[in-house]
Formats: structure tokens, C-alpha cells, sequence
């Protein structure tokens, strides 16, 4: 496992991780994405959706990087329409 | 869309201070879209400026200036409302003056520290209640709701009371902030119910 | 094509005194994959609307059941947990979610590690494998509070043939007729109870801090970071 490089406010307990993104990504993507990898436009770093820190208590959802906290994807669904705002993200390779 | 028999969420309210489509509590939720930024007040640094001037106030100097106190309700859009909540701070009017910022600038730029931002016009900032606060019932504000110092716009909705606030800046072209960039509404009155784009 | 669908209670089952298990008929579903979930969707007559996930607690090709946790501060799981009965209308939309699923003969053995609620998807792999007769060698190490939080209980203990299931309390008060393992989930724990790490997948799911700690212990026992899944929900 990687070094843990994360300040303490970082490995807060805050968020939940992608896997609670997935009924969201798949409305948006037509697929599953839980398995995807992405990549950080931030750091760099390469993660699957599915290991991404997540925070769904705030008005929308915010996928963020796992390795640096940058805010990778917004995802909104206001009154039954999923609104995708891709933020700090290089790729998305799909599984 | 179909209703949900006996599910009446949490409203039902007809409390006239409630804004259309909120309820009240009486905890203080914590709503946060990204991890906590820990701030200690001794590196802590709040800078208002325009494409002219800048200024910038340690924790020391930003707690020195004159405090201002207001006991208001807040309005998340989430839903809740929280009433009678007890706020001591800076006004923005008073920071602005101090930065001798120009007076004509009509949007103001506001970012964070952990990277959030959000947008709103300089009269809401000057000709309603706003301060950056510092205090929360008489004690320092806590990290989680903010501290060390956070906005407080209470006639907007709560998210464009940006926690853990490092700057102001005054522009001429409006910039839509983290939510306002998401499908949020630009201004967010709860009065009117400007929850989303185009409400 | 993923939408919303009308779903109708059939069946509630109290499995603790703050858990129940829903049945679901919802026409034309198609079947879940062992640890996927499914976001379901209450609407109050002026239309305020609030979603939540649920993992599906119940095996592949059997009816969709989801096993609800009230929070007493919730606005949904109140409701699932004590309202909703035989007849009530939900709207769900699923199974979402690829990444935190097990196959049958996909794997040479299967660890499970569950905080809480956590339970709930692993109890569907658990309930998988044993419907099929898979042989694939499964290690479940379960952390409850306090013996009436423990879902599943009888279920979970009635292991067939290549299964080790372990159940520790974490809770300040434990029975002195408990004999079964107490304390958090460390690595002395799991020392105690999983095999070496050599092949296999592991699935840890639970509140985001019981994950955090689990996957640190599994890395002191030398499980590899590409060899975990996790699911964290809160």
C-alpha cells in the first residue's frame, strides 16, 4: 500500500467512496463505472471510480482524488436530471 | 413520479418564517463537499482586494477590528433551517473599506481555503447583513461549521456562506462558483426559492 | 436501460430491533449481482423527493430484499424501517455498481470483512455461494456493537462446508454469556481468523472509519491493495 501522505484532515471520515456513485455514473454513462479508471488533472493519479472519496452531504455529490482531494466530478440530480460537471480529471479509461 | 404513501419527509411546517420548501431543526447539520481544511489562526490570512488593491489581515489584525453581532435564521438548500442562530464577526462592509477597495465593482468573488468558491453581487454583501464571522454562540467557531472564520450571507442560501473563507475579490464579470457552477442558482434567495439554474 | 421503477413492498422482516428487510416486487427487474446495491426513491404528496442507496441483501435470482437500518435522525431509513409495509410504493432504480461484486469460480477464496451494516452485501455473497454449492472457500470476520445489532445472526452461523464466520463485539457491554470474539477489528484480529494472504479476493464493507482501519490491518498482514474491495457508507 502506498504511503499515507494525508494530512489528518484528509483521512477524515466524511465521505463514502464511488461504489455510492454508481446509480448516478450509470445514468449518466449508459454503463457501469464503478470500474473505471480515472485520472487526476491534479496529481496525476490513477484511481478506479470505485476507490475515490465521495461526499454526498452538501447539495450534490462530489467524487473526489483519493491521492490529493482534488474535486475530479460534480454530479447533480435536480428534479430527476443527472448533471455531470467533470472538474480536475486527465481520463477516464473504462473496465 | 409517484408519491410515496406515508412518507411526508420532513416538512409540513407552516411556520411563517420557514422559507417555501424548508423545515426547521434544531441541531446544526454539517454539510461539507470535500475534506475538513485544518487552519491554525497563527497561518490563517483573510485578503480582500480589486485589480488595484489588495489587502490582507493576519488573525490577530482581522480580530481586531470591530465586531458586529447578529442573532438570524439560515436556510440550507438541502432543505433545513436553523432560527435565532447567534453570530459575531467582521463586516464585510467594514473589510471592504479597510482594503480601500473600489466601490463600484458589482460581483465579488469569494475562495476558500480546501478550494471552494462561490459568487455573489457586492450589494448583497453591502447592503444586507454579511460578515465574516468568528464567533458562533459567544464560542470560536468550530472547524466544522467554518472556523477559524467563515462567511455569513443569511439572506442567501447557506452554501453561498462560504466556511473557511481566505478571500474576497471584487470583479467586474460575475464567475460562477463551485454549486453556482453545478446547476445551482446564481443568487440562491430562499425567499424565492432560487434553488436551481432557471428557478 | 436504467430508470426508476414503481416497486411494491411484499414482505418486511424484523431482523433487530432497529433493522428490518424489505421484499420488493418490481416488474420487469432485472437480477443483481452478488454486492451490488439499488437506489430507491420516496416522494411526500407535495413532491419533495429523497434518495438513498441499499445494498440488496438477498441472493442472485431471488427477490430483491434490502435490510434497512434505522438512523433515529434519518428522513428515510424512519420511514423503511418502521412505515413502510406490505403495499407501500417505492420507486427503485438498479442493481447499480460492477466494482464491489463476487462471482462465483472467479477466485481461489473469498474474505469478507463487514462493520454494522456493512453485513448486507456480504451476506448476499454469502447467501450466493451457499445457494449455488460453490466451494469457493469464504472467511467472514463481522464487527457488531452489541449482539442485538447482529443481522443474520442464526443464518450467519449456520455455516456449511468451507465456511469460517466470526462475529466480534465491539461495544462497551458485553454479555457474559458471549463466547464469541470482542474488540475491533485489528490485525491481531484477523491474524487470529484469515489465512495467509495468497490469492483470493477480499471484500470489506461498513462505516468509512471500520474500512479505513480494515484495509490498514490487512496491509500488516501483507494482503495486497489490488487484491481489496471496499465499499464505505458513512
Amino acid at each position: 500500500m502506498a504511503q499515507d501522505t494525508s494530512t489528518p484532515a484528509e483521512r477524515s471520515t466524511a465521505h463514502v467512496d464511488g461504489n455510492a456513485l454508481a446509480g448516478a455514473l450509470a445514468l449518466a454513462f449508459g454503463t457501469d463505472m464503478t470500474t473505471a479508471t480515472v485520472q487526476c488533472g491534479d496529481c496525476d493519479d490513477r484511481h478506479r471510480v470505485a476507490a475515490t472519496h465521495v461526499y454526498l452531504r452538501c447539495p450534490g455529490m462530489v467524487m473526489r482524488c483519493p491521492a490529493c482531494g482534488a474535486t475530479e466530478i460534480v454530479l447533480t440530480e435536480i428534479r430527476g436530471r443527472i448533471g455531470l460537471h467533470v472538474r480536475r480529471v486527465t481520463a477516464i479509461s473504462f473496465a | 413520479m409517484s408519491v410515496t404513501a406515508g412518507f411526508g419527509g420532513r416538512r409540513g411546517d407552516d411556520d411563517e418564517r420557514l422559507p417555501p420548501g424548508q423545515y426547521r431543526v434544531d441541531d446544526f447539520p454539517v454539510l461539507t463537499a470535500g475534506p475538513t481544511p485544518l487552519v491554525e489562526t497563527d497561518s490563517w490570512a483573510l485578503t480582500v482586494r480589486d485589480d488595484q488593491v489588495e489587502r490582507t489581515w493576519s488573525w490577530d489584525e482581522f480580530t481586531a477590528l470591530e465586531v458586529e453581532s447578529v442573532t438570524t435564521d439560515i436556510h440550507c438548500v438541502t432543505h433545513w433551517s436553523k432560527f435565532d442562530t447567534q453570530w459575531a464577526g467582521v463586516s464585510v462592509a467594514t473589510l471592504l473599506d479597510e482594503a480601500g477597495v473600489r466601490d463600484d465593482a458589482p460581483y465579488a468573488q469569494v475562495y476558500c481555503y480546501g478550494g471552494y468558491t462561490t459568487n455573489l453581487p457586492v450589494e448583497d454583501l453591502v447592503d444586507r447583513v454579511a460578515l465574516v464571522a468568528h464567533t458562533f454562540d459567544g464560542d470560536p467557531l468550530e472547524v466544522e461549521h467554518g472556523g477559524p472564520a467563515r462567511l455569513l450571507v443569511p439572506h442567501l442560501y447557506l452554501w453561498k456562506s462560504a466556511k473557511w473563507i481566505r478571500g474576497i475579490r471584487l470583479v467586474d464579470h460575475d464567475q460562477p462558483g463551485f454549486w453556482e457552477s453545478a446547476g445551482y442558482h446564481n443568487h440562491g434567495d430562499p425567499w424565492l426559492e432560487q434553488r436551481y439554474a432557471g428557478d | 436501460m436504467l430508470r426508476w421503477r414503481q416497486a411494491t413492498v411484499t414482505q418486511r422482516i424484523a431482523e433487530t430491533d432497529s433493522a428490518t428487510t424489505l421484499v420488493l416486487d418490481v416488474p420487469g427487474w432485472t437480477t443483481h449481482r452478488a454486492g451490488q446495491h439499488v437506489d430507491l426513491r420516496l416522494t411526500a404528496p407535495d413532491g419533495y423527493q429523497a434518495t438513498r442507496s441499499y445494498s440488496v441483501a438477498s441472493a442472485p435470482a431471488r427477490p430483491l430484499a434490502i435490510t434497512v437500518q434505522r438512523v433515529d435522525d434519518g428522513e428515510v431509513s424512519p420511514f423503511l424501517a418502521d412505515v413502510a409495509r406490505p403495499g407501500t410504493a417505492v420507486e427503485v432504480r438498479g442493481p447499480v455498481g460492477g466494482w464491489f461484486v463476487w462471482e462465483p469460480n472467479t477466485t481461489d477464496r473469498v474474505v469478507l470483512l463487514a462493520g454494522g451494516s456493512g453485513i448486507v452485501p456480504l451476506a448476499s455473497m454469502l447467501r450466493h455461494r451457499r445457494r449455488l454449492g460453490d466451494p469457493t472457500p469464504f472467511h467472514l470476520v463481522y464487527s457488531a456493537r452489541t449482539p442485538d445489532r447482529i443481522l443474520y445472526r442464526d443464518e450467519l452461523a449456520a455455516t456449511t462446508e468451507g465456511e469460517h464466520v466470526v462475529i466480534t463485539l465491539t461495544g462497551d457491554d458485553i454479555p457474559p454469556d458471549w463466547d464469541g470474539e470482542t474488540g475491533r477489528v485489528d490485525a491481531q484480529t484477523l491474524r487470529r481468523h484469515l489465512p495467509a494472504p495468497s490469492g483470493g479476493l477480499t471484500y470489506v464493507c461498513g462505516p468509512t472509519a471500520f474500512v479505513e482501519a480494515a484495509a490498514a490491518s490487512l496491509a500488516v498482514l501483507g494482503y495486497g491493495p489490488t487484491t481489496i474491495r471496499t465499499e464505505r457508507f458513512g
